[in-house]
């Protein structure tokens, strides 16, 4: 009843083209995350779903009202600023108050859910504070509680969690969801962070320019990126990709390696006509690893290369390798004893590299 | 904009050359002492009106200086009466042929007191020749009398004729009259036809004396006006045979002094662009500055005095400097307030002690008992308090909209409420004057509201605007999707957190209010609707002024408003600095 419904929606400011024919389906209850670089419009697209920005060209709906011209408080929504955005004249209680009182809630009602609020946040012992006498995490909480005592149909929320420290976002990251199981709402989320779009979202709409360059549930998104852009975004840490020339024993040739194919890319350069053309490979650090650890290795399904740095994390070992220039992420055994300024010889799992046109940087796997 | 220094030359040129080309250029084709006048004729014509009112004042004084040549005679007379004065008379002027000749010394105020008494007695001498020895002491009391009487009329004259400028319904009665008085004659068709054509001139030169009024009554240009000053107090001097020597050297004064002012207007033209591009200057530079972090960081005066390598040479000098400062503002407030605790009315004293020795609350007891300062103060606070409230709601509301929306004319709307600011306030006098008399708000309180609103009200909209723009928009875009519609997010969003804003302005408003005179002086002139600072200078006699009433009660007009400064201190400080905080 509540999904939000955007078609051909453009937002220009004067030249600037923030939001270019954005066509995207948020279904109800939904957990849906728009991720993107910084400046791609994200923002200016959620604010357009507020009511905030005067819509350019397209439509919205929410249900299956058409909102282009209906008043923020009209809409049914809520939203948590970036900046929280928090009324700092009024203390914590009455900042969340405040839109029931608007409604005309009555007393015991709005006591009531405040404090329900309250406890679900645990900012039940802030309440008399003024924002301002309150910690970045708390008034974090703050703005998410002002915005579920409305429970609303729809929650907006605008990088959310990017003023807070790493440990109190990764502890934020999961009561947000716990709240969006529990409140039974739509969430449209705006991140610029993919770990939190990985983490969070049951859809991911991601965008770069404006434009939408995949939408789909997070594991889809991330074994079957639509393009280079969406590959290299999500994902940490990022995807290695390596240029190579398709031999036409149909074999992966670069400067100094020569990967086999599989059947399935075997397949796709034929039906595409690749053979002696240029294309770009993407392999992902964890379909990287020390040789050693890899019993039964075929022929030309290694590379070898001098090892820049290492960073042992304990569980693995991200090493990084200078491939012609490149320089390419592997996370290795964590027994592993390749060193920097030695010579590594990493196996690549074949099945599972991406191959992408060169020019377009769309995917052909 | 404004990089290198060559620039602000430029500018600074640009802005005298256009202040004089507008003050000169602009010509308007009305003739002013038979040549044309520019645009600063203007003001002249504004000052007149204040000249006019306070004309019958002057004139009074060269009465007032016949009176004194009355009271010297009687004097001398008083002096010499068990004597022959012919006999005196001869052997004065002897004294002063001798004088003359080089044969005694004189000093110079002896020569003056000579000179006096040859002329008293020559008076006196002719009284008597008049009068005889026993007339002399009655006829003199009744010239004073009579000086004194003229002084009146001649100020009730300048008043009716202010008020009756624009006031033509004495004429249309008359003209009814007439009108019905020439129907019955006709009706009566035993007309003479002599009798018909009289009246029908009367109709027609009351006719045209209603036109002649109405246009001077909405003609704002003063000359006329001054032109007509001329002729009532040419007739009144004529009809009562009056010989005053100082009228006409004043009336040059009057034209010399406009011709002066025409100057520097020409100068005040040409300093207000000048400011206005130096405040836009500033403004950009204050952008530029900001947009590239080019400002270094400033000491707060609060956290440290001094750095720590200042020489003592450098801070003893600021503290002179300060030191000095501090003298040229407070002497004069002392020295009005030992005044007020004289007993008698004395200005100057010799003494330095700010509380005299024979200190006296007498005077701040007859201020309020003799006088209407109670009234005054009333007045003041209903009419202050009335312009703070609504100046601030317009601003408010006009500042905001300056603020968040985008509409056409804003920016040039922001210039325009600036310019009218740059404009000298005599200027707008004549104007203000008419506008209120028509109006009928004259002598009346709320008049006083209109010119005092719209002048608060520009400079609150630069501050206010200034201030609700570094309140983020996130916080009324937060209330809008919270439930809010605009107005009501300007009442509970906006307004609480520009709280520091509006007391300044409602502060700048009030006192503005409050010590306003000029304005005052010319829509009331009833005591009971004076504001303080227009009772202030009523206390000022026309003969005698008592210093020590006067300046308690000048002391006590400056109470509240030191008070209001002070509970709101606060405020101004956190209001000036306020730009630089955020959340
Ligand atoms: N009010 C505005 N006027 C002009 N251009 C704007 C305005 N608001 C945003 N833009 C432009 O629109 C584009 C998208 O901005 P938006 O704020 O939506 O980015 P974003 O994805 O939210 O970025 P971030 O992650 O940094 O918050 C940017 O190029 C920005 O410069
Ligand atoms: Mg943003």
């Amino acid at each position: 009843m509540a999904k939000v419904v955007v078609k051909n929606l453009t937002k220009k400011f004067d030249d600037v083209v923030a939001v270019n024919n954005m066509n995207s389906i948020v279904e109800d209850r939904e957990f849906a995350v728009l991720v993107g670089p910084s400046g791609c419009g994200k923002t200016t697209m959620l604010r357009m779903i507020a009511g905030l920005e005067e819509v350019t060209e397209g439509e919205i709906y929410i249900g299956d009202r058409l909102i282009n011209n209906v008043a923020p408080k009209d809409r049914d929504i809520a939203m948590v600023f970036q900046n929280y955005a928090l009324y700092p004249h009024f203390n914590v209680y009455d900042n969340m108050a405040f839109g029931l009182r608007l409604r005309k809630t009555p007393k015991p009602e709005i006591d009531k859910m405040v404090h329900e609020a309250a406890k679900i946040l645990k900012i039940e012992d802030l309440l008399k504070r003024k924002p301002k006498q309150l910690s970045g995490g708390q008034r974090q909480r703050v703005a998410l509680g002002r915005a579920i005592v409305r429970n609303p149909k729809v929650f907006l929320m605008d990088e959310p969690l990017s003023n807070l420290d790493a440990k109190l976002r990764v502890q934020m990251r999961t009561e947000i969801v716990k709240l969006h199981e529990r409140l039974n709402a739509t969430i449209i989320y705006v991140t610029h962070d993919q770990t939190e779009a990985m983490t969070m979202a049951d859809k991911i709409i991601i965008m770069k320019n404006g434009i939408v360059q995949q939408t789909g549930k997070p594991q889809e998104v991330y074994d079957y990126p639509n393009n280079m852009f969406v590959a290299g975004f999500i994902g940490s840490p990022a995807m290695n990709f390596l240029y190579a020339t398709i031999t036409d024993r149909m074999t992966l040739k670069g400067g100094i390696f020569e990967l086999n194919t599989t059947d399935k890319v075997r397949k796709i350069i034929k039906d595409n006509n690749l053979i002696g053309k240029e294309i770009v490979i993407g392999i992902r650090p964890e379909d990287l690893e020390d040789s050693y650890f890899v019993q039964n290795i075929p022929a030309n399904n290694t590379i070898t290369a001098n090892v820049e740095v290492t960073e042992p994390m304990g569980s693995e070992i991200y090493v990084y390798v200078d491939i012609e220039g490149v320089l390419v992420t592997a996370r290795v055994n964590p027994r592993s004893i390749l060193r920097s300024g030695g010579k590594a010889t990493l196996y690549v799992d074949i099945n599972k590299i991406h191959v992408f046109d060169k020019n377009t940087e769309k995917v052909y796997i | 904009m404004f990089k290198n220094k060559k620039s602000w030359i430029g500018i600074i040129l640009f802005g005298i050359i256009i202040g004089l080309i507008l003050g000169m250029v602009y010509r308007p084709d009305l003739k002013y002492t038979g040549k044309p006048v520019p645009i600063v004729y203007y003001f002249e014509g504004s000052v007149n009106t204040g000249r006019t009112i306070n004309y019958a004042l002057e004139i009074g004084d060269s009465f007032r200086r016949k009176s004194k040549e009355l009271s010297s005679i009687s004097e001398t007379y008083n002096k010499y009466s068990t004597e022959n004065f012919e006999d005196i008379l001869k052997e004065k002027e002897f004294q002063k042929v001798q004088y003359d000749k080089g044969v005694i010394k004189l000093n110079k105020i002896e020569l003056i007191q000579l000179e006096a008494e040859i002329s008293d007695l020559e008076a006196i001498q002719s009284y008597i020749s008049e009068y005889g020895e026993t007339g002399i002491t009655l006829k003199m009391e009744e010239d004073y009398e009579t000086v004194i009487q003229l002084e009146k009329y001649i100020f009730d004259e300048m008043h009716g004729y202010i008020d009756k400028r624009v006031d033509v319904s004495d004429l249309r009665t008359q003209l009814e009259n007439q009108g019905k008085e020439l129907t019955a004659l006709l009706e009566a068709e035993e007309a003479d036809s002599e009798q018909v054509a009289a009246l029908e001139q009367d109709i027609k030169s009351i006719k045209a004396e209603i036109v002649d009024r109405e246009i001077k009554g909405t003609d704002v240009k003063g000359y006329k006006l001054l032109i007509k000053r001329e002729e009532i107090v040419d007739s009144i001097i004529s009809e009562n045979n009056i010989q005053i020597d100082t009228y006409a050297s004043l009336n040059d004064f009057i034209f010399k002094e406009a011709r002066v002012s025409r100057f520097y207007i020409i100068l005040y033209m040409g300093a207000g662009i000048l400011g206005l591009l130096i405040l836009i200057g500033i403004q950009r530079l204050i952008v530029y500055k900001v947009k590239t972090q080019r400002f270094r960081r400033v000491r707060v005066w609060k956290n440290n005095y001094f750095e720590r390598d200042d020489s003592l040479a450098f801070i003893g000098i600021t503290y002179f400097i300060l030191l000095l400062f501090c003298i040229a503002t407070l002497y004069p407030l002392l020295n009005v307030f030992s005044i007020s605790l004289r007993p008698a009315n004395n200005l100057f004293s010799t003494s330095f002690r700010i509380i005299p020795k024979d200190w006296t609350f007498a005077n701040y007891k007859e201020a309020f008992v003799s006088n209407d300062l109670l009234i005054w103060i009333k007045n003041s606070f209903i009419v202050a308090s009335a312009t703070s409230v609504i100046g601030v709601i317009f601003s408010a509301s006009a500042a905001y909209a300056f603020s968040r929306f985008k509409f056409y004319g804003r920016k040039p709307g922001m210039i325009v409420v600036l310019i009218t600011q740059m404009f000298p306030a005599p200027m707008l006098l004549l104007p203000t004057y008419v506008i209120l008399y028509k109006m009928g708000l004259k002598d009346r309180l709320t008049g006083l509201l209109f010119p005092y609103v719209a002048t608060a009200v520009p400079f609150c909209i630069w501050l206010l605007k200034g201030y609700f723009d570094t309140i983020p928009r996130s916080l009324e875009e937060s209330a809008y999707i919270d439930g809010c519609s605009l107005f009501n997010t300007f009442i509970k969003i906006v307004l609480p957190l520009a709280k520091p804003a509006l007391a300044i302005a409602a502060l700048f408003s009030f006192m503005a209010a409050w010590s306003e005179f000029i304005i005052a002086r010319i829509i009331v002139s009833q005591s009971d609707k004076m504001t303080l600072p227009v009772g202030l200078v009523y206390l000022q006699g026309e003969f005698l002024t008592k210093w020590g009433v006067y300046s308690a009660a000048a002391l006590i007009t400056c109470i509240p408003v030191v008070l209001l400064f002070i509970a709101l201190s606060r405020f101004l400080v956190g209001g000036l600095t306020l730009g630089g905080l955020k959340e």
